[in-house]
């Protein structure tokens, strides 16, 4: 079972635009459309300077304000599932799994 | 007094009493809140115009991440202790939490963080909690991936209470071999209640040398110990260039101006003095 919440944040373009560089649109966009939200169009964004600020907010709300407050994640290579509980992933490996 | 990780390991010792008893305590949040501020001093938090995102190492209940929310920074925490995580959701923070042991690593994409900030935690990972732990390899797994968590050109400093100056080489050369350079910073190092140690690393750097930062001394003079110090014999530094109240207020205003809602209401505690001994 999944849950999503939405936390309000303050909208801030320049951070934005700095952080945008760091992501991994593909997998972002992908991520979404496992959570069943298509509200990313572009498939691939060449120049984030160039962007309406309608993307940028966009952007703002799925990656600030978007929280997964309950869920899983899988891992790409290892299929190991990360448990989400109350927006906290729990990371912890047993010790056999390090 | 026996040191708290000598006792028993993190996620057992911070249990929801400790954990409760730790955040009530308002010299221990005095005490955070004045560490945390000094850290991002020297993490070089000097522009105040992008915010950072930021890696808050053994965030534990928040009382670091609230200082990060109140300078405006974006943050995730990590720690391994459930019960101080679930006192910092109630505190209803602005940033992420994420369970997890930074013995086996930080878990998170490469390049992601602008800088990390850790208060109070390294001494942590020189104990072995468990027979299958061994302190060099975590150290080790913990600097290799924290390099690759942040962005070039980007710092870390943690404020921690080494046991030894022996400690402190080990710890020291773990993050040297992760490709860290830096040093230890030591304020007020003639105070035996007002010293603190803070490791300054720097994840790569963009061409020119890095100068480690001066620390604090009661009589103004600067004193490095760091691998790569320099004695730069700038003007001592025996104050912040305007009190914090000063800066905090300023923040304020400059977030007011920029439409923030929900900016702290000033008040007779907003940036207060706190002794730097007691
Ligand atoms: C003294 S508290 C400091 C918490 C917070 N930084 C502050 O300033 O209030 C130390 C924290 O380090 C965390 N810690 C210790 N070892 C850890 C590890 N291996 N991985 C993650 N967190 C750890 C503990 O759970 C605890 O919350």
């Amino acid at each position: 079972m999944c849950r999503i919440e939405i936390r309000e944040q303050e909208f801030n373009a320049d951070f934005i635009r700095a952080f945008f560089p760091k992501l991994d649109y593909g997998v972002l966009k992908s991520t979404l459309e496992s959570l069943g939200d298509d509200s990313l169009k572009l498939d691939s964004v060449e120049d984030i300077d160039g962007q309406p600020e309608d993307f940028l907010r966009l952007l703002h709300k799925v990656l600030l304000e978007m929280d997964v407050t309950q869920g899983e994640m899988t891992c790409g290579n290892c299929q190991h599932k990360y448990q989400i509980n109350e927006g906290i992933p729990n990371m912890l490996l047993g010790a056999d799994e390090i | 007094m026996s040191r708290p990780e000598h006792i028993a390991p993190p996620e057992i010792f911070y249990n929801d009493s400790e954990a409760g008893k730790y955040t009530s305590n308002t010299r221990v949040q005095q005490i955070q809140a004045e560490m945390t501020y000094r850290a991002l001093e020297l993490l070089g938090d000097n522009d105040g115009q992008t915010p950072k995102f930021l890696l808050d190492i053994g965030c534990g209940s928040g009382l670091s991440g609230e200082i990060l929310d109140e300078e405006g920074h974006y943050w995730l925490g990590c720690d391994i202790s459930p019960s101080m995580l679930s006192i910092a959701l109630e505190r209803d923070l602005e940033g992420d939490l994420m369970l997890s042991d930074i013995g086996s690593g930080v878990h998170v994409r490469a390049g992601s963080f602008d800088g990390a900030i850790s208060i109070s935690v390294l001494q942590w990972l020189c104990n072995a909690d468990s027979t299958s732990a061994n302190p060099g390899s975590r150290l080790m797994r913990f600097f290799n991936s924290l390099y690759a968590a942040l962005s070039r050109g980007s710092r870390a400093v943690f404020q921690f209470y080494p046991e030894s100056d022996d400690q402190v080489g080990f710890i020291m050369g773990f993050a040297q071999k992760a490709g860290f350079s830096g040093g230890l910073v030591v304020d007020y190092p003639n105070s035996r209640k007002a010293k603190k140690f803070y490791l300054c690393l720097f994840a790569g750097v963009s061409g020119k040398e890095v100068q480690m930062p001066a620390a604090k001394t009661e009589t103004g003079t600067v004193s490095n110990v760091g691998r790569q110090s320099q004695s730069t014999h700038r003007p001592p530094r025996t104050n912040i260039k305007h009190s914090a109240k000063d800066h905090i207020n300023h923040k304020k205003h400059l977030q007011r101006q920029k439409g923030k809602q929900g900016v702290p209401l000033d008040s007779k505690y907003t940036g207060r003095k706190r002794r730097d001994g007691f």
